[in-house]
């Protein structure tokens, strides 16, 4: 099963990736980001809750990495699968995800 | 704090630095918790937990791995298992370790003829469990880049001149391996006790950026140029 959101998400991190590594200058290339730590505690919080097992899902980020984008980042391959298992398993649907992240932005963008 | 204290720096706008990303990361997260499947404190805890990791799990192994030669053997051989003798659980903290971190652990002993320095090229893979946060500069694209090309050139960057008949070997993190360099133990430690060795063993040693030096603890303040 495919779902927009995540699909989205990887093609735009293609994108960069390829905008970064045509350019060959390391000031373009994709600094870690800083909601890393915050992805990973939720992983933590998802599996310690039984609803994404840790080593299923980074059997996933292997897979994806070695299939589909060799140059994705560790932490964007973990974004892009625990997206695509909560959508999968009907934990959350496309249009709630959407939805939130309308939200979410809009929220970003009042804040100053 | 003071609402009305006073800030000569730009103020920072929001939304300029936020990434599509960002924005879908904090979406699933409270979508999450509006579901019930945990709470934001929860997410605080596990969050607060892995930023606590500190270099002293580091700085132990390394110190006990200098004056017990059997424990240097198991660190060498197989460093995960030999990680809880110094208290450092790989499986923590969820029985498979964090999301990223629960993989083959590796240190690295450097020797007269090979000095060891780590990376990671694609991102930033770091041992947390036993380096804690990795420094910003780590997670640099200048850093990342750069090591790999011109090791010599950048460690001399750091203050660290490796003498031409040394090695350098660039070793790069990724999500399934993660790298500690062991530095040699400096002359002029004998006899020290396993505390006192690890209080020379800093994070930039572990990293391969820098050398034990036993004048030299992370906890002291530098005191300028000499």
């Amino acid at each position: 099963m495919t779902s927009a959101v995540p699909d989205q998400v990887l093609q735009r991190a293609v994108e960069l990736q390829k905008q970064s590594d045509a350019a060959d200058d390391p000031l373009t290339d994709p600094v870690p980001s800083p909601w890393a730590t915050s992805l990973q505690a939720m992983c933590d919080c998802l599996s310690s809750q039984g609803v994404i097992d840790n080593v299923q899902r980074r059997h996933r980020e292997d897979e994806l990495s070695e299939t589909v984008e060799t140059r994705l980042s560790g932490e964007l391959a973990q974004l892009v699968v625990v997206t695509q298992m909560l959508l999968e398993q009907g934990v959350i649907t496309d249009v709630q995800l959407y939805d939130k992240m309308t939200v979410v932005q809009e929220r970003f963008a009042r804040a100053d | 704090m003071s609402a009305d204290h006073d800030h000569d720096h730009t103020p920072i706008t929001a939304s300029e630095e936020v990434s599509e990303f960002e924005i879908l990361e904090v979406a699933l997260r409270e979508l999450a918790i509006e579901h019930g499947l945990f709470s934001a404190e929860d997410h605080r805890r596990f969050k607060e937990w892995a930023e606590s990791r500190e270099p002293a799990g580091g700085s132990r192994l390394v110190a006990k791995a200098w004056v017990d030669p059997d424990f240097k053997a198991r660190l060498l051989s197989d460093a995960t298992a030999a990680c809880p003798e110094v208290g450092i659980d790989w499986n923590q903290p969820t029985g498979e370790g964090t999301p990223s971190d629960y993989t083959f652990f590796h240190v690295l002993e450097n020797t007269p003829e090979v000095h060891n320095v780590i990376v990671c090229t694609l991102c930033s893979c770091y041992p947390r469990p036993v380096l804690g946060m990795s420094p910003e500069w780590y997670r640099t694209p200048n850093y990342r880049r750069r090591i790999v090309r011109w090791p010599r050139e950048v460690l001399a960057e750091f203050g660290l001149s490796i003498s031409p008949g040394t090695e350098i070997r660039v070793h790069d993190s990724n999500q399934k391996s993660r790298f500690m360099v062991m530095p040699m133990r400096p002359e002029g430690t004998e006899g020290w006790t396993e505390e006192q060795l690890a209080a020379i063993v800093t994070r930039d040693t572990m990293i391969g950026v820098a050398l034990p030096d036993p004048d030299w603890t992370a906890a002291a303040a530098p005191s300028g140029a000499g």
